[in-house]
């Protein structure tokens, strides 16, 4: 078949479709590979960066965006969100030495304080500011900006590679510190850059995709599953699964009542959260987390 | 020869001070237990020993060397360490368990070399470890998954073992046969090992040496018949004992006493 006849058609291939799947792609394999990172370094499968409060800082960010009328600003307005509650984070955890449950806890709270105070902000606008905002904080793979669908993968792509390239130490640090340090890996310093290097990613995520929940807690989880625990096979499947994943989850997303379109975010929190209850029932007892 | 030495260690944790002033020396090849009532400060010094505490005053001396002058992961190439409780949070092989501990040796991103893996299958093969080789530690019993560790620690192929509580969830059976592997490797490759053992009688039965702490000092130090006297232990454990010799090898062994039989004993 020859495009060239179908002009209509070329431009919505090249216009529309393929870039929403590769923006798709690239959000869903950002969550899930941040998700696998934060679930090995703070050795806790309940980790993820949304509850690091990550997603709080983003919620917070997009609402000062839609509050400062530039549309085209919101995408920056969710990366600086996420990146500022990724640096608090941080910077708590490195005044008073935190085990890493409770740096989880902390950014549950941080999330609850930041969320609620972003829902503040979006209750003061205009009724079709505030569906903005909506959509935005469910996670749709309709509204991201050209430009930073450009320069996205320019960070993630290498940032994949460099997370593989450690698998290893991801293997390591998920045997906790103790067994860490005896093992030559020291995990202070290394803990931080790996928390900025999620907080990077998580931060492209939602300025492609604004706050697209489920993907990075538990396609983690159904990867290890599918290829077993060792971070050599989870890292390239987590981005594999976590980006095909989203890409159908749209699909539903898009066609499932058509003409409305349904938010991704709550198709792959319902569709996914079914079939992850699936994989758990039909999973031996054996393999347990 | 002096293996591990600590001079003057007094370590803290926050604000409160943990271990006063301790010094000891380990000799190589030796079996050094550590024993002494909870919160004496036990593990803290397995820690501090490690690496894994940093903050301390005095030395501890590895082969002669102050610890703080060797970068860890040169350390971990001499020393391996088992923490108590350890919770192996995600579903890894016993295999690739194995394989995390030659870490220390395959620099970089290097793969493991055939060398590695050469070490791994020794390990698995003297310990019988053959046919849970592709399980996963979550599915294994408590027994079993300490073998797996100390697995683990061995493969590092230390100059120096250090456990803490290794026996802690064990039934007598498996306790018995994780010494003795240890006490094999001992004798066998000259493997020192320094251990925190609860049971006071595993201890004397199987510890060159020992060093009691109490309170974060040293009370008593040297071998068995030495440590294992029911004056020091009526006054560190505060109940009362009776210390008598294990009728087949003659080291001390410990009987508690409950407080309601004091009469009875009196007569």
């Amino acid at each position: 078949m020859d495009l060239k006849q179908y002009p209509f058609e070329k431009t919505i291939l090249m216009q529309v479709r393929l870039p929403r799947i590769w923006c798709g792609f690239l959000t869903g394999s950002g969550l899930a590979v941040s998700g696998l990172i934060l679930q090995a370094i703070l050795k806790n499968p309940l980790a993820e960066s949304y509850t690091l409060g990550i997603s709080g800082g983003a919620s917070l960010g997009i609402a000062f965006g839609i509050v400062s009328g530039q549309m085209m600003a919101v995408p920056m307005f969710a990366f600086v969100g996420s990146v500022i509650s990724i640096m608090i984070i941080l910077a708590t955890a490195s005044l008073r030495k935190m085990s890493s449950g409770t740096l989880l806890l902390l950014g549950i709270m941080l999330n609850f304080i930041f969320s609620s105070f972003s829902l503040l902000v979006i209750t003061f606008l205009q009724k079709e500011r505030f569906m903005e905002a909506v959509v935005w904080f469910m996670g749709n793979l309709s509204s991201y900006h050209p430009e930073t669908l450009k320069s996205a993968p320019l960070f993630l792509l290498p940032a994949y590679f460099i997370t593989w390239i450690y698998w290893k130490h991801l293997n390591i640090f998920s045997l906790g510190e103790e067994k860490a340090i005896t093992l030559g890996l020291d995990p202070e310093k290394k803990r931080y850059l790996w928390l900025i290097l999620t907080g990077l990613i998580t931060g492209y995520c939602v300025s492609l995709a604004g706050l697209v929940g489920f993907v990075g807690l538990v396609i983690p989880h159904t990867v290890r599953i599918l290829v077993g625990t060792d971070h050599k096979r989870t890292i390239p499947a987590a981005i594999l699964v976590g980006g095909s994943f989203l890409i159908i989850a749209d699909t539903i997303a898009r066609t499932i009542v058509k003409p409305i379109e349904i938010p991704v975010g709550v198709i792959s929190g319902f569709f996914g959260g079914i079939f992850f209850v699936l994989i758990l029932l039909k999973t031996s007892k054996k393999q347990k987390w | 020869m002096v293996i591990l030495e600590l001079k003057n260690v007094s370590a803290r944790y926050g604000k409160k001070e943990i271990l006063h002033d301790i010094s000891f020396q380990m000799k190589k090849g030796h079996f050094l237990g550590i024993i002494g009532p909870n919160g004496s400060g036990k593990s803290t010094l397995l820690k501090t020993a490690t690496k894994i505490i940093r903050q301390y005053t005095g030395t501890v001396f590895f082969n002669g060397t102050d610890i703080k002058t060797i970068p860890v992961h040169q350390f971990a190439k001499n020393i391996s360490f088992l923490p108590s409780d350890i919770e192996i949070a995600y579903p890894y092989t016993v295999k690739e368990l194995l394989i995390m501990a030659r870490y220390p040796f395959t620099s970089g991103f290097r793969n493991p070399t055939s060398r590695d893996i050469e070490i791994v299958n020794a390990v698995v093969k003297q310990m019988g470890l053959t046919q849970f080789i592709n399980r996963t530690i979550v599915e294994m019993s408590e027994g079993e998954k300490q073998r797996v560790l100390l697995a683990q620690c061995l493969v590092q192929q230390p100059q120096l073992v250090i456990f803490d509580e290794p026996t802690a969830h064990l039934d007598i059976g498996y306790q018995f046969s994780f010494l003795d592997l240890l006490k094999q490797y001992q004798e066998n490759s000259s493997l020192s090992i320094l251990a925190v053992l609860h049971d006071l009688n595993l201890a004397s039965q199987y510890c060159d040496e020992l060093v009691m702490l109490n309170e974060g000092s040293v009370v008593s130090a040297g071998n068995p018949h030495e440590v294992i006297q029911y004056k020091i232990l009526e006054e560190v454990y505060r109940t009362n004992v009776l210390v008598y010799p294990h009728p087949i090898s003659g080291k001390p062994y410990v009987f508690g006493i409950p407080v309601s039989w004091k009469n009875l004993t009196k007569k």
